[in-house]
């Protein structure tokens, strides 16, 4: 049967939908480019203690020395000098919603998130440019100890915690960009859920990049203490620029002893970001680590979130949704590294590729000698939905130890002209049945969202597929 | 089918036209090497066995290729190994599928049973696809032998040892059979040191 030519456009009129780009007054803007003044500069701004400031210039020097990644996409077009480090929009860190800048209010308004649901979620911190600007607590979480700040407000008031574990899960020296986000970084999350907590509904954070140009190096650290479980959500829509964009964040998570934690992100960045981002958790005796990510938009994402499992019983999953549109390439996956005995973790990937998009996962599982019964399952299934676009797979198996139990599995297909052909016979158009295949097919994904996610990101997909197949 | 036993050769890559047939590593040379069968010619379907068992301090270190070039064509690659103890061996299986290669199905299935202590294993199975009218697929599994088959069979009185060699010959049985050549057969069975039917 001769494939008919399939036009799919997930993001396609991102400008006109999510494409705006308001006017905000910028307290400070760094000149453009990259050097240590413009680090010390960063660091002076924050009125940030000496040994930050080291850390800092170290980094700047690693990063530096370090050479760009030669596999995954295409980093060559990265150009250093042309973006802004640092951007604060408003002097100081505003909590009240009435203090918020009109700009920035209409912005979240177009994002359509009404305040009265913001202020329904448990803590909403929405980072606008490099600072956080709002950010609400509700006071319930406050009574049971939980620290939610962002992360230059945590490091003026909770040191302790950056002294003992910043940079230790995620050294400058992991790789490049890790070492850009530690020099430059600014803003992001701290979060910390004293022993024996558990937090109900998910703690939010919400994210814009809107400077022309402006890289994003958010900072996220964040401490499960033993015993507690929480769930952390991040979502961004990013305005279109014209230029490239490049954003490398850190994200370093310590799950403790009998701790349970969630991490979840769905990005949706306009065409022209570079999403270089390091995720890392270190999972203590009995804790368990989950990732959910899902990747949309960008130019070229770079993401596996790892969990390092150091304690008995440990456990990690990573589950992953890809989308590459047009011009984009998803290069996405996870690492689980057993260290300990008895660790188990669980992999799933799905990703979709269209309109001469590019979606690989890449992915890797480390059974060391120490880790006695390992156990790992991995899964990762593609869909290419026309003839321009591209899938891979590239995992690795190092399995050093002789009890382990280790399995993956990977599939490559299109859409089936049967399942097609089935739905339009039961009164489907072609663009409604294709829609509902690939909810289907990302719905083991989709259905550990919460619920505004999940409504987000499958709204998204149906418009996206309405209209523009055929 | 056409049974076609692929010597590797330690300092390179071993290409060859697919036609119909079966291709059969061999290692008893190098065990180390790679095979790429390329897909020129359309229609054409085929199948890679490598079977291979890791005796003490050995280390195996190969590749296969299934290069996808003409459409509608096929290929299962199965390759399966036997760790003893203090073995080795490191497999990349490749399945690359051109633009030009659309209505392609190639399949791999990577099993590694760990039977001894010690061991080591490395395992990268690849798809590369860029045609959309394709069905691809790996899997690839390590798992140390059941406990509870060797129980078994001690328990109907075969000493351990015994057990793990009938549990070991079973994990070929089925990719030995699909080899039509006696002769073949019978050279892979005896590097793979095990009985077959």
């Amino acid at each position: 049967m001769q494939a008919k030519k399939k036009n799919l456009h997930i993001n396609a009129d991102y400008k006109s939908k999510f494409g705006f780009n308001v006017d905000a007054k910028y307290a400070f803007k760094s000149k453009k480019g990259l050097s240590e003044e413009v680090v010390r500069q960063i660091s002076a701004m924050k009125h940030e203690p000496e040994w930050m400031l080291d850390f800092r210039l170290k980094a700047y020097e690693t990063f530096k020395q370090k050479p760009t990644p030669t596999w995954g996409g295409d980093l060559s077009k990265i150009n250093y000098d042309d973006i802004y480090y640092f951007v604060k929009p408003t002097d100081r860190e505003e909590r009240n919603w009435e203090d918020v800048p009109v700009e920035m209010k209409n912005t979240f308004d177009r994002l359509g998130i009404p305040e009265a649901e913001r202020k329904h979620l448990a803590g909403v911190k929405a980072q606008f440019d490099s600072t956080v600007i709002y950010s609400s607590l509700m006071a319930e979480l406050e009574e049971q100890g939980i620290i939610f700040l962002s992360t230059d407000e945590a490091l003026q008031k909770h040191p302790e915690f950056f002294t003992q574990y910043f940079g230790k899960i995620i050294p400058p020296a992991d790789n490049k960009f890790a070492a850009l986000n530690s020099a430059v970084w600014s803003g992001g999350s701290f979060v910390y859920i004293p022993k024996g907590v558990k937090v109900k509904r998910p703690l939010q954070a919400y994210f814009r990049i809107n400077a022309m140009n402006m890289g994003q190096f958010e900072r996220t650290l964040i401490i499960a203490d033993e015993g507690s479980e929480a769930h952390y959500t991040e979502g961004c829509t990013s305005p279109v620029y014209t230029e490239d964009s490049l954003h490398a964040a850190v994200v370093e998570v310590i799950v403790k002893k009998g701790a349970r934690f969630r991490y979840t992100t769905i990005q949706n960045w306009s065409g022209d970001v570079y999403n270089l981002v390091t995720k890392r958790a270190r999972v203590e005796e009995d804790a368990v680590m989950e990732w959910v990510d899902g990747n949309l938009g960008s130019r070229l994402t770079m993401k596996y979130p790892s969990c390092f499992l150091v304690g008995n019983g440990a456990h990690g999953e990573v589950l992953s949704i890809a989308y590459g549109g047009e011009g984009q390439h998803q290069d996405a996956g996870g690492k689980m590294i057993h260290i300990a005995p008895n660790t188990s973790s669980q992999i799933v990937s799905k990703s979709i590729s269209a309109n001469g998009g590019r979606t690989s996962y890449r992915g890797m599982i480390a059974v060391t000698p120490l880790a006695a019964n390992a156990k790992s399952r991995v899964e990762c299934d593609a869909l290419i939905l026309d003839s321009a676009s591209a899938s891979d797979t590239f995992p690795v198996m190092r399995i050093d130890n002789s009890s382990a139990n280790i399995e993956h599995e990977a599939t490559v297909s299109k859409i089936g002209e049967e399942k097609l052909f089935y739905l339009m016979s039961r009164g489907l158009t072609e663009a409604e049945a294709m829609s509902l295949i690939v909810s289907g097919f990302i719905e083991p994904v989709v259905r550990q969202l919460p619920l505004e996610y999940a409504v987000e990101l499958n709204r998204l997909i149906e418009l996206e597929m309405e209209g523009s197949v055929g | 089918m056409k049974v076609i036993f692929v010597k590797l050769q330690s300092d390179g890559v071993t290409t060859l036209i697919a036609e119909n047939a079966l291709y059969v590593l061999d290692f008893s040379g190098s065990k180390k090497g790679a095979l790429n069968l390329v897909f020129e010619q359309e229609g054409v379907s085929a199948e890679i066995v490598g079977l291979y068992a890791v005796r003490e301090k050995e280390h195996f270190d190969f590749e296969t290729i299934a290069t996808h070039k003409a459409p509608n064509t096929s290929c299962v690659t199965y390759v399966r190994g036997v760790l003893f103890d203090s073995g080795s061996s490191n497999y990349i299986g490749k399945i690359l599928i051109d633009k030009r290669a659309q209505q392609t199905s190639s399949f791999l299935e990577n099993n590694v049973l760990v039977v001894g202590n010690a061991t080591h294993n490395n395992s990268q199975p690849i798809l590369q696809i860029e045609a959309d009218d394709v069905k691809a697929s790996h899997g690839a599994t390590t798992g140390r032998i059941d406990p509870s088959q060797v129980y078994y069979l001690q328990s109907r009185g075969l000493n351990a040892k015994e057990s793990e060699e009938l549990i070991v010959q079973g994990f070929f049985e089925s990719l030995l059979a699909k080899i039509s050549d006696e002769k073949i057969k019978s050279a892979v069975a005896a590097n793979l040191g095990i009985k077959h039917a």
